[in-house]
């Protein structure tokens, strides 16, 4: 039984009506006077906050409902219906996108408020908050949206924003360019997420191209369309959310301004993925093997990304290849039918990534756009509110118990030793580790020994409040949203995986109790180990050390960027300039020249024609006349 | 009650134009107050039509006019394209005049009695009423085209139309005398009777409505007729021209289209010849306009090509079930785009239309991109890209095709009007691809230019709100 809610089309509309006339207003005075930042700023923030508090109704109003009718679902209005193809731009809130609403509205806006501060006196402010507004907007879009097609949408758009928004400061040509990778590596993905699609309506979407039709379709499927549908599908998941192998936009999207890589790292874009995969749990359900996959790739991808991570100099690289280490849990997680594991941890890391990008932001921000971590240092003083907040959002990170980053993430490995995967378990534990390391690591060189840059030190300073009071509420998320989906074994319900059951196909491993104490206490050995060294070695102000062998390899990324430069970019532009040199113009151009030559020649003929004597004129029309006489004499006969 | 409703907006304009003619005699009304009240009278006229909107086929005044004149839904969009343009000329007619000193009063009493005389073209199911309608509006136009009277261009534009229009009004004279001599009436219905009970055209009947055709393919300046469309639509003013290309022949499509679906036997006896000259139209058309340095000509040209369309959209009416409503989309959509485009040159064009060539275009984004914009949105309407209302056009006749298995004509269409991007795109190439030389003031008043932006809004209003009626 579904419920219809003509208010769920508001909730992507609002920040998309911010957007435009956010846009329009910056369009029109962008050569002359700027308007006042206040009146963007109070423009941009509208939408995402009423859309965050629809939200809140979808919520509410779902959870009045029983649990196994919790579908709330709005037809705007038919897009197009060719053939079996019927596509309506329409809308279903369930659980899990009700969840993905909250938070995403929810951050999205506390976001928006922290670049008022951050953004202010940069002159294409109006522009930048019209792109978070679409930004925003699109990501809604992905999340409400009610099948494949509408989902794109939105997902075509976060890939938009985010080209725009990372390239941003386009005075800056590296800037440029880490937009354009980050638009090209999430071509390769969408082409994945295009086929898939296209197979799944090939297979089964002639009985309705929208998710519940889709759900109730599936036993239609065979198993090697299946296995192909969500490889494909996979493979766009993969791009949007920086998996082995194309992660490699991500550690570049950093060019950006810092409230924008809070934004695709925290609430939009990467979270896109795993979403869809949660999305698609009734296909992945229904090939485990696809899963498995799945599963392996994301572990072998939070694997790299932290050995990457341990070595990084830059405070938002740092950040990001945790970013991507943390999504490889979570697809760990969805690939092994994990799926309200999965959906957790990113909900949780939401919170406390977003807490991390905003305060590395205040601290960039503080330093005047210092983003070396060996050239901060002792700044705990200088900014208590950033330092203590941040330290919050390390240990979640971290995964330290109570803080809520260590019950997703532990659940998601306990899963993996449930269903009989140890070696993903294992994999698990020692990124866990390597997490905890990498993180305390940035911590102790950025607040704690001596400052390294003593002028940079004297000038840092406390953010104005509009930036600090989001970090502030950002740590009450990131220290207690674990307490939402507390395992029994500490007296909890599972809530958030109660409550997302019903969107979910979703198999529960059973396994003793011992085995999750175990696998629990396991982990926080790793993550106890890692803080334990990351202190010995740098709490007490280590110098900058030079990388040599491994380290130089990790530092370097394992040269992954110059291999696919080589193997990839350089061939295809070779490929490109051998065309357009010698196939171009001696091939195509002739056929088109010629074409247009004899066109040109028969125009001159006919203009001829007209020599602009009547007499002539009425010639013509007595030998038109004849002729068609001649012709109807013949047909009479 | 609702036969006097349909003749309403005839009537209206009527009374304006005699009104118009009738204050020409005071010294005190100028040419301006003239623009406005020809806008005041179309634009009620407009509305009155909308208002009556579509409602059963009434045979209007069956007593009085015994069956002369026929109103429905396809009547009713032909007048509302109509009243559109004549509201849309008085606009830019408004600014054009400021420039061109040679109008007076009754230049908007003549266009709005040539618009009457289209009204009623497409209100007449019967012969004699036909021609009484297409000479009004024929005499009128004359008139309009020379109404320059020290413009060499604009008389030499009138003798050879008048001279044409002669010829080809001859024929449809002999043609309703031929019908008469074959069914014993000039009334649509009887000799749709006529037809019925013989099931196939006499010899007689086919030598009639043969004239009758070669009258009106005349009209719509099909291929081989089309010689003096480019010469005479030079010489126009561009108001005038625009006035002609538009609602002239929407009239005389309608004329066209009523003759064409009186019955089954009449439709199909013509198919085979019209599907030839469809063809003909759309690629000499073509070859004629690609030779054009001057836009208007160039545009004269195209109206052709759009000619041929709308003969592949008469190949394919049913005439079974005829309601005529891609051929009104089609030509409401044509209107719009060529209405826009005149508007635009009549403020633009400066001063005796110095401004003619595509070379005098060049630049022009640079110096005014929003009118540049809306131009470039008049022409790709035309070339039929979407999301304009000339790609919707486009869309319904090409897709009335298939349904009538006229594979070919559809297949030919489509190729056509990618044939027609070359002139299309030359004036959006002038406009945009080269640097400003000229400083392009606009002269007259800005009523033409808001007229030109509402015509826009229009393109994107009927294409993505198409009524079909």
């Amino acid at each position: 039984m579904e419920h219809s809610a003509n208010y769920l089309g508001l909730i992507p509309l609002l920040p998309l009506t911010g957007a435009l006339v956010i846009g329009l207003l910056h369009m029109m005075t962008c050569t002359g006077k700027p308007l006042p930042e206040k009146l963007y700023s109070t423009l941009a923030c509208i939408g995402p906050l009423l859309s965050f508090f629809m939200a809140l109704v979808v919520f509410f109003h779902l959870r009045d409902m029983a649990p196994e009718d919790r579908f709330l679902s709005h037809i705007a209005f038919t897009w197009f219906a060719i053939g079996d193809l019927h596509v309506d731009m329409g809308f279903l809130a369930d659980p899990l996108s009700a969840l993905m609403l909250i938070f995403v509205s929810f951050i999205g806006s506390l976001i928006h408020i922290y670049s008022i501060g951050y953004m202010a006196g940069d002159e294409n402010y109006g522009k930048f908050f019209a792109y978070l507004n679409l930004f925003l907007g699109s990501m809604l879009i992905l999340v409400l949206g009610n099948g494949p097609v509408v989902m794109f949408v939105g997902w075509e758009g976060v890939g938009l924003c985010s080209y725009l928004l990372i390239s941003f400061y386009t005075k800056d040509t590296d800037n440029v360019l880490a937009g354009n990778k980050a638009f090209i590596v999430n071509r390769i993905g969408d082409l994945g997420f295009v086929l898939g699609m296209s197979f799944l309506f090939w297979a089964i979407g002639s009985g309705g191209f929208d998710y519940l039709s889709l759900k109730e379709n599936t036993h239609l499927l065979t198993p090697g369309i299946g296995f192909a549908v969500c490889l494909l599908l996979f493979v766009g998941a993969c791009g949007k959310s920086a998996q082995i192998p194309l992660y490699v936009w991500l550690p570049d999207a950093m060019a950006g301004p810092t409230p924008v890589s809070a934004l695709i790292h925290a609430a939009t874009m990467v979270t896109a993925g795993v979403y869809m995969v949660a999305r698609f749990s009734f296909i992945y359900a229904h090939v485990p093997a696809a899963g498995t996959i799945v599963a392996w790739v994301g572990i072998l991808t939070a694997l790299l990304s932290a050995i990457f991570g341990m070595f990084q100099k830059d405070i938002k690289k740092i950040l990001a290849y945790s970013t991507v280490s943390q999504l490889g849990y979570m697809f760990a997680g969805v690939g092994l039918a994990a799926y309200s594991a999965g959906i957790f941890h990113v909900f949780t890391h939401a919170f406390f990534k977003a807490l991390l990008f905003l305060g590395a932001g205040s601290v960039i921000y503080a330093l005047h756009h210092q983003q070396d971590i060996w050239k901060m240092g002792g700044l705990k003083k200088k900014m208590p509110t950033t330092y203590a907040t941040m330290l919050i959002g390390a240990l979640a990170l971290a995964g330290c118990p109570p803080f809520s980053g260590f019950f997703s993430k532990d659940e998601i490995l306990f899963s993996a030793l449930a269903s009989g995967h140890p070696g993903i378990w294992f994999i698990g534990v020692t990124v866990a580790g390597m997490t905890a390391y990498y993180t305390f690591r940035m911590i102790f060189l950025v607040f704690h020994g001596k400052p390294r840059d003593q002028e940079a030190y004297d000038h840092a300073h406390e953010p104005p409040p509009v930036m600090t009071v989001p970090l502030i509420i950002l740590a009450a998320g990131a220290a207690f949203a674990g307490v939402l989906n507390l395992p029994g074994i500490f007296g909890g319900h599972m809530s958030v995986s109660h409550w997302l059951a019903p969107s979910l196909v979703e198999h529960h491993p059973h396994a003793s109790v011992w085995v999750e104490l175990f696998a629990m206490l396991a982990s926080i050995a790793a993550v106890v180990v890692g803080i334990t060294i990351a202190y010995k070695k740098f709490s007490q102000g280590a110098e900058e050390p030079v990388f040599t062998g491994f380290a130089k390899f990790g530092y370097h990324k394992f040269y992954v960027d110059e291999i696919y430069n080589a193997v990839f970019v350089q061939p295809y532009k070779a490929i490109g300039s051998l065309i357009s040199r010698i196939f171009e113009p001696n091939v195509t151009d002739i056929h088109v020249k010629l074409s247009t030559w004899i066109y040109k020649k028969c125009g001159k003929g006919f203009k001829v024609l007209q020599v602009g004597y009547v007499r002539v004129y009425a010639i013509y029309m007595v030998i038109g006349l004849s002729l068609m006489s001649f012709f109807l004499s013949q047909s009479i006969n | 009650m609702h036969d006097f409703l349909s003749l309403l907006p005839l009537i209206i304009i009527t009374a304006g134009a005699v009104l118009l003619m009738l204050l020409s005699t005071f010294e005190k009304t100028n040419v301006e107050t003239a623009s406005y009240i020809s806008m005041g009278f179309y634009g009620v006229a407009f509305f009155v039509q909308l208002v009556i909107g579509c409602g059963p086929e009434v045979t209007i005044f069956d007593q009085t006019f015994n069956g002369m004149l026929v109103a429905n839904n396809f009547s009713m969009a032909a007048g509302l394209v109509i009243l559109g343009c004549g509201f849309f000329t008085s606009v830019s007619g408004h600014s054009y005049f400021k420039v061109n000193q040679f109008c007076t009063l009754e230049f908007y009493s003549i266009m709005m009695f040539a618009s009457c005389g289209m009204i009623l073209l497409t209100l007449a199911h019967e012969l004699i009423s036909a021609f009484i309608a297409i000479e009004i509006m024929s005499l009128a136009i004359y008139i309009l085209v020379g109404y320059d009277r020290q413009n060499v261009k604009a008389s030499e534009a009138i003798l050879k139309y008048l001279m044409l229009g002669a010829f080809a009004g001859a024929f449809f004279t002999m043609g309703t005398a031929l019908i008469f001599g074959a069914a014993g009436s000039t009334k649509f219905m009887a000799i749709a009777a006529a037809l019925n009970m013989t099931g196939e055209i006499s010899p007689l009947l086919l030598g009639g409505s043969f004239f009758i055709l070669v009258a009106l393919l005349f009209k719509v300046a099909a291929f081989p007729f089309h010689a003096w469309v480019i010469d005479v639509y030079d010489g126009a003013a561009a108001p005038v021209t625009g006035f002609m290309a538009t609602a002239l022949k929407t009239a005389a499509f309608a004329l066209f289209a009523n003759f064409l679906a009186m019955n089954n036997v009449m439709h199909s006896g013509w198919v085979t010849f019209l599907f030839y000259l469809a063809i003909l139209t759309m690629f000499g058309g073509n070859l004629v306009a690609i030779g054009q340095d001057n836009i208007k000509r160039m545009l004269a040209a195209s109206g052709i090509v759009h000619s041929g369309y709308l003969l592949i959209a008469l190949v394919a009416l049913n005439a079974e079930q005829f309601s005529g409503s891609v051929i009104a989309y089609y030509l409401a959509a044509y209107a719009v785009g060529t209405l826009g485009i005149f508007a635009a040159l009549s403020y633009l064009s400066g001063e005796g239309e110095r401004r003619a060539d595509f070379a005098d275009f060049k630049g022009l984004a640079k110096v005014h991109p929003y009118s540049a914009a809306a131009i470039t949105v008049f022409l790709l309407s035309m070339a039929g890209i979407p999301p304009t209302a000339g790609f919707m056009g486009k869309f319904y006749i090409i897709t009335s095709a298939f349904n009538e298995g006229q594979v070919t004509l559809a297949v030919l269409g489509v190729v056509s009007s990618i044939l027609s991007m070359w002139y299309y795109l030359r004036l959006i190439i002038n406009m945009y691809f080269h640097e400003a030389t000229d400083t392009f003031e606009i002269q007259g008043t800005p009523l033409a230019t808001a007229g030109t932006f509402a015509l826009v809004f229009c393109v994107f209003a009927i294409a993505l709100y198409p009524v079909v009626i």
